[in-house]
Formats: structure tokens, C-alpha cells, sequence
């Protein structure tokens, strides 16, 4: 062994002798970054709520929602909330109901929405209106600037006729289906 | 200049997409409506004519009316300044009779009927040697149900002329009733 190499081993041994205890004390780890995609879309969502005025729904707060305007007459005790009102050769029961369509994403939702209905089966004899609108099987505009994120209170009649109508004592059912459109 | 005027056309339509993806959103829901249609018929009392015998109700066109007969007498004194004249009155039988025509009006909806019961009972027993009848009954007014008339027609003003039969010994002051009427659809 040359000097040189004497040398060289002893700056190799005082390396290792360095670097032993900072091997020793270091522990292994890893980072990693997680790229989350989500895209607040565009989406709106209706729910039919009972309204101060009128009968309580059934499913109130939800989509598919029942009204039960109950037992209706020209001229005995209207149900609470329910008002009748006398015409010639009519009577009509009316009541309220809400609206409330939630937004999301709309850069527009200041345009507000547009509620149309329609009815799935006439019943007959009855006049079914929401808001002074009659229904038919075809889809009908009630209104054309609804506000997101409020309840909308809705009038909702049925017009009897006091002769030659239904038949009294009898349960009279119709499906309407609403449809709310961002503007 | 062609492959220009394509750009801008893609810029424009990639500007307007998005606004246009926003618009149209729809949510549906459903309301089942239901309810019943229940028969029923009103009574509210009317005038119809004027004239002695044809004293006026306030109250018309109510289920809740009343009528003032104003202070009557065997001797009928001073009848016309007591009630404006419009009793017709008549003495006889050591009794004075007061006689004045009352209207009901009936209406019916959604019902099969074409006709209608009326009955009348008194609210109060009246005082001794004091009866009250309408003229179509066989009995006196009592605080029972008496049958006035067994078959009326709807929507038409249904006059009955009330009697009423003070004795001579009937005590003096307030005789007045109230009349119930109720109207059954026959």
C-alpha cells in the first residue's frame, strides 16, 4: 500500500464514520399531489311545499307531493283551508301550495325559471286552474320569471259544476305535472 | 382570408356554448290532487213583495234575517206609526191576529233531488194565549219540527204567511220568537 492509497482509505472511512448516524436517523418518506376535477354543472331542482294558506301536502318538501282538497260543497263547511266560492252554476274550491326551485351553476339564475303544468287525466266535469290557468292534458305556462330558492305560492282551484257533475260522494283524483324551466 | 373568417366563426361559437349549455335546465314533480264532491243545499230568507201583510226583513238574502212586527194591539192604536203599516191585522174570537208574509229561498248543488222538505220549530215556548202557525200547517208553531211544506221547489221564493194569535188575556210586552227553519232535500 502506497501512500496514496493509505490516503484515500482514510478519507473513505471518515466519509462512512460521517454519514453512519445520519443513515441512521432518517426515515423514508413520500409525498404525492391529488388533482381533483369537479365542475359545479349547471342543474335545477323543484320540490312542492305545504303553503300557510292552503292544505298541508302529503310528501311535502319532495317532488311527488298529494293534495287533498277533502270533502267540497257549493254551501256546506268548506275544509280549512280550502275557500269556496259560488257562481251561477258553479262553485269553486281553492287552495295554495309552494313551489321551490333550487339552482345550481346558472351564470343566468337572475333570469329565474318558467313553471309550466299540465294534467295527466281530466276529471270530468271539474275545472281543475293553478293561478287562474284551467289545465289541460297539453302543457300550460304559469308563470315566466319564478325566483330560485324561494317558496312560490300557487292558487290551485277546482271549479264544480252544481248540477250534472260529479257524481257527490265520490273521490275524485288528478296527477299534475309541473315542470320548471331555467330561463 | 377564408381560413380568418373561420376562426372568428369557431371563437363566436365557442364563446356562446357555454351560456347556451346553461339555459334550458328543467325539473318535473308531481301533485296528485284529490277530493270529494259533497251535496248540498242553502237557505237564506228574501223579500219579495211590499204592501200591508208584506213587512220587510233585514237581513234578505241571509240564512240569519229578522223581521219587526213593531207593537200591536187589540185595539190596533196607533198601528201604522208602530210599524210602518205593513201588518195585516184582524180581530176576532176575543183575539187579535197578525198576519204577514215570510219568504225562504232554497238552493241545492249536486244533488238528484227536485225538491225539498221544509220544517219550522220555535226557539222558545211562547206565552199563554199566544200561538204562532203558518197558515199551510195543521199545527201551531211549537219548539218541536212541524212540517210547513213537504215538497217545495228549489231556487224559487216559497212564501208562507205566518199567524200569529194574541188572546185578550195574554200578558203584555215582548212576544217575539225566533223561528228555526230547516230544508231537507227530498
Amino acid at each position: 500500500m502506497n501512500q496514496r492509497t493509505l490516503r484515500f482509505l482514510g478519507i473513505l472511512a471518515l466519509a462512512i464514520a460521517a454519514a453512519a448516524p445520519a443513515g441512521a436517523q432518517t426515515k423514508p418518506s413520500a409525498t404525492g399531489t391529488l388533482n381533483v376535477v369537479l365542475e359545479n354543472g349547471n342543474g335545477i331542482q323543484m320540490v312542492l311545499n305545504s303553503d300557510a294558506s292552503g292544505v298541508t301536502l302529503g310528501g311535502t318538501g319532495t317532488s311527488s307531493a298529494t293534495l287533498a282538497f277533502g270533502n267540497i260543497s257549493a254551501y256546506g263547511a268548506a275544509p280549512a283551508n280550502v275557500t269556496i266560492t259560488n257562481q251561477t252554476s258553479t262553485f269553486t274550491a281553492t287552495t295554495y301550495f309552494d313551489v321551490d326551485v333550487q339552482e345550481s351553476g346558472l351564470t343566468d339564475a337572475n333570469n329565474g325559471y318558467t313553471l309550466s303544468a299540465d294534467v295527466t287525466s281530466l276529471i270530468s266535469g271539474v275545472t281543475l286552474q293553478i293561478d287562474g290557468t284551467t289545465l289541460t292534458t297539453t302543457s300550460q305556462n304559469l308563470s315566466g320569471a319564478g325566483t330560485y330558492a324561494t317558496n312560490v305560492q300557487h292558487s290551485i282551484s277546482a271549479v264544480v259544476p252544481t248540477s250534472g257533475g260529479p257524481t257527490p260522494g265520490t273521490q275524485l283524483t288528478a296527477t299534475i305535472n309541473l315542470v320548471a324551466t331555467s330561463n | 382570408m377564408q381560413w380568418r373568417l373561420w376562426v372568428c366563426a369557431m371563437l363566436v361559437i365557442a364563446a356562446i356554448t357555454p351560456a347556451c349549455a346553461q339555459s334550458g335546465q328543467t325539473s318535473s314533480s308531481t301533485l296528485v290532487v284529490s277530493m270529494t264532491v259533497q251535496s248540498s243545499i242553502s237557505l237564506e230568507f228574501v223579500n219579495v213583495q211590499t204592501g200591508t201583510g208584506y213587512c220587510q226583513i233585514s237581513g234578505a238574502n241571509t240564512s240569519s234575517a229578522s223581521l219587526n212586527l213593531g207593537i200591536a194591539s187589540m185595539s190596533g192604536d196607533n198601528m201604522d206609526s208602530e210599524n210602518g203599516g205593513c201588518v195585516n191585522w184582524y180581530t176576532g174570537n176575543n183575539a187579535y191576529n197578525i198576519l204577514n208574509y215570510v219568504y225562504v229561498k232554497v238552493f241545492e248543488a249536486n244533488t238528484t233531488s227536485s225538491t225539498y222538505t221544509l220544517n219550522a220549530a220555535l226557539g222558545s215556548v211562547p206565552p199563554a194565549n199566544v200561538t204562532w202557525k203558518f197558515e199551510s200547517m195543521t199545527n201551531n208553531l211549537s219548539t218541536s219540527p212541524q212540517p210547513v211544506s213537504s215538497s217545495v221547489q228549489y231556487a224559487t221564493a216559497y212564501g208562507m204567511q205566518l199567524l200569529v194569535t194574541v188572546g185578550s188575556t195574554a200578558a203584555s210586552g215582548n212576544i217575539g220568537e225566533s223561528i228555526n227553519f230547516t230544508a231537507m232535500a227530498n
